[in-house]
């Protein structure tokens, strides 16, 4: 298992190594910078500022010193904010996190839920409506639904607030203040849920369906077990092996922040931030950002992996 | 009496030829025979080609020929003479609508046949020489996947903008954009397929038979790996339409004047436009929704159809 971990933590090195530079090119060869944007400089001082930041150096070896600074654990100075990229990501990414967090846990649960439900009595007029309701959910576009969301339980009903993620002017602390920002919460977290529940619903159901005509499952059943028992015991946690996996890839969503749900109801997350900084070619802050992200990717397939070995034998023995 | 006896055996033989001449219908026959019988996948096809006809010919009888601005008729409300009403430019909404269709359908469809083609290929190759060759793609479709696709399209987006594309040309950039994130998926899910044929029973049958390496490939091993391409393609359209729309919408896919569904409903970015007049946002959204979910149905129906292991845990 250690040595299984180690040769998977290896072959990322490279991995990362690529996907920096190809990031790095990406924003490097973009033209235009946060200099060129701004038109009130004269050339005598943007070319001055270009000096000062290094834009005006070789591409390799701005690529070099990004990377030696990235391995000093320092992501970059945004030009827009004039404050460190980890600090403005810090300031940020929380709130992005909060999202996420409270949408996945509501998701993954009623994914199980439902997925289970309806495997138990597949062709049922339940389990056709489940399928039905989980492709229009799938089928929306994000933005759509969070603007026929907002249209009607903001607009429409006055039941939630329209977007922010506090009342504006508010400085409200304590109880208060949570109570707010759960309410401002709510519709996020709803468009959230719904665009992702679907295609869990659709594993979860698959998986059990496959476990549930397995051989053990009819032993279950033969040796006189609760139905109940036999599903929630006997197939669930077979069934919960795949999807173990599914897991670990949800943490680059964690923290990059859902982007246009984000902006849509004007969430200060960290999808934010990202239009934000391509609006103003702050490509430091981009920059940082989605090797952060990358990061997180390659992290989050090692989980699986490791998740995957941990939960299932038969995988450990052959690796 | 003799003769009789005769008869009613050449009868009875001739009666058991005919059933045995009828050849059952091919996995292809039964395939279609399972997904003709889904009524609601049948709909949702009809539905379809009548959305991609109407697109297609809508404009030609529409009154109003092209997107000509009116500056008499800027923002009204549906009514006779516009019947979705128009824009902030007098444009009618209604032939907006399909000529974004038009656009949106054709980055679909062509996203599709791209991201399909470099991913079956790729996953084909990958999955059939193994080796060092597998090594390499493999690696590449994980680095695609390692970049986080949204900021990666942001950026190329942005990149479009700055290289000053004109709207037409614009379009066929945000194709070979989509395609291009799209295909590491595709090529992962053919190469498992390919690796998981090639240690199945029919595949050693063919090497015992002494088969050419070319009859292997091309008549035993790839045919069977048509129905999960069948089921991904048409998935992928539907994934092409939404990514474009909310590429669109963020205002870095396809650019005014050229109309797609997603950068139409751009109008929703402002307050006034959200709240007062919805028939500017509405009827796009709702046409990128039913395409979309007529798409799915549709191929959800084809997997069940045409994957037979689904096909036995639905029983």
């Amino acid at each position: 298992m250690k040595q299984f971990i180690l040769k998977r933590l290896l072959q990322t090195v490279p991995m990362l190594l690529l996907a920096s530079f190809i990031i790095f090119m990406l924003f490097a060869k973009t033209p235009g910078d946060f200099i060129d944007g701004n038109v009130t400089l004269t050339a005598a001082r943007a070319a001055e500022l270009k000096a000062i930041y290094g834009l005006d150096q070789p591409l390799m070896t701005r690529y070099l010193h990004w990377l030696v600074q990235l391995l000093q654990g320092n992501l970059g100075f945004s030009l827009q904010y004039q404050i460190p990229v980890s600090q403005l990501l810090n300031q940020y990414i929380w709130n992005s996190f909060l999202l996420a967090s409270v949408a996945l846990v509501l998701y993954w649960g009623i994914g199980l839920a439902v997925g289970v439900a309806a495997a138990m009595k597949p062709g049922s007029l339940f389990d056709h409506l489940v399928s039905i309701t989980v492709l229009a959910a799938m089928s929306f576009p994000t933005f759509f639904l969070c603007l026929l969301l907002i249209k009607w339980f903001a607009v429409d009903l006055h039941w939630l607030p329209v977007g922010g993620m506090t009342n504006t002017g508010s400085d409200a602390t304590g109880w208060t203040w949570v109570l707010q920002v759960a309410a401002h919460l709510a519709l996020p977290v709803m468009a959230l849920v719904m665009l992702q529940a679907g295609s869990l619903t659709r594993y979860f159901r698959a998986s059990m369906l496959e476990v549930i005509k397995m051989d053990f499952i009819r032993t279950a059943r033969a040796k006189g077990l609760h139905e109940r028992t036999v599903i929630l015991k006997h197939a669930l946690r077979n069934a919960l092996l795949p999807i173990i996996t599914l897991l670990g890839f949800e943490l680059p969503g964690l923290f990059s922040g859902a982007i246009i749900t984000e902006k849509v109801f004007n969430w200060p997350g960290a999808g934010h931030i990202q239009i934000d900084s391509l609006a103003a070619r702050d490509y430091p802050v981009l920059m940082g950002f989605t090797l952060f992200l990358a990061v997180l990717t390659i992290l989050g397939n090692l989980i699986a992996d490791v998740l995957y070995a941990w939960a299932d034998p038969r995988i450990r023995v052959r690796s | 009496m003799l003769h009789s006896l005769f008869a009613s055996y050449r009868r009875h033989r001739d009666a058991q030829l005919n059933t045995l001449a009828q050849t059952p219908p091919s996995p292809w026959q039964q395939a279609w025979q399972t997904v003709c019988r889904n009524y609601l996948a049948m709909f949702c096809l009809l539905m379809l080609i009548t959305m991609a006809l109407w697109c297609i010919l809508g404009p030609l009888w529409s009154p109003r020929k092209n997107d000509v601005t009116d500056a008499l008729m800027i923002n009204k409300p549906p009514g006779l003479l516009h019947w979705l009403g128009t824009d902030f430019l007098g444009r009618d909404v209604y032939t907006r609508l399909l000529l974004a269709g038009r656009i949106s359908l054709v980055i679909g469809l062509l996203t599709m046949l791209l991201s399909v083609v470099l991913g079956y290929l790729l996953g084909a190759v990958s999955g059939y020489f193994g080796g060092l060759t597998d090594k390499l793609i493999m690696r590449l479709a994980d680095l695609v996947m390692t970049i986080p696709s949204l900021p990666l399209l942001i950026v190329a987006g942005a990149m479009l903008s700055e290289l000053d594309f004109s709207a037409d040309s614009r379009v066929y950039m945000v194709i070979v954009m989509l395609s291009l994130l799209e295909w590491p998926k595709l090529a992962r899910l053919v190469r498992g397929q390919i690796l998981s044929l090639r240690e199945r029973d029919f595949m050693l049958a063919t090497q015992v038979l002494g088969l050419s390496a070319r009859r292997r490939l091309f008549g035993h091993l790839l045919p069977n790996t048509i129905p999960l391409l069948v089921v991904m393609a048409t998935m992928a359209v539907a994934n092409a339409i939404l990514l474009e729309s909310a590429l669109s919408y963020l205002g870095l896919g396809v650019v005014p004047p050229t109309p797609s569904w997603g950068n139409m409903m751009d109008a929703a970015n402002s307050l006034i436009d959200f709240q007062r007049r919805p028939w500017l946002w509405m009827p796009p959204g709702l046409a990128i929704f039913t395409t979309v979910i007529a798409i799915n149905v549709l191929g959800d129906a084809l997997r069940d159809a045409l994957d037979p292991r689904m096909k036995r845990s639905i029983k």
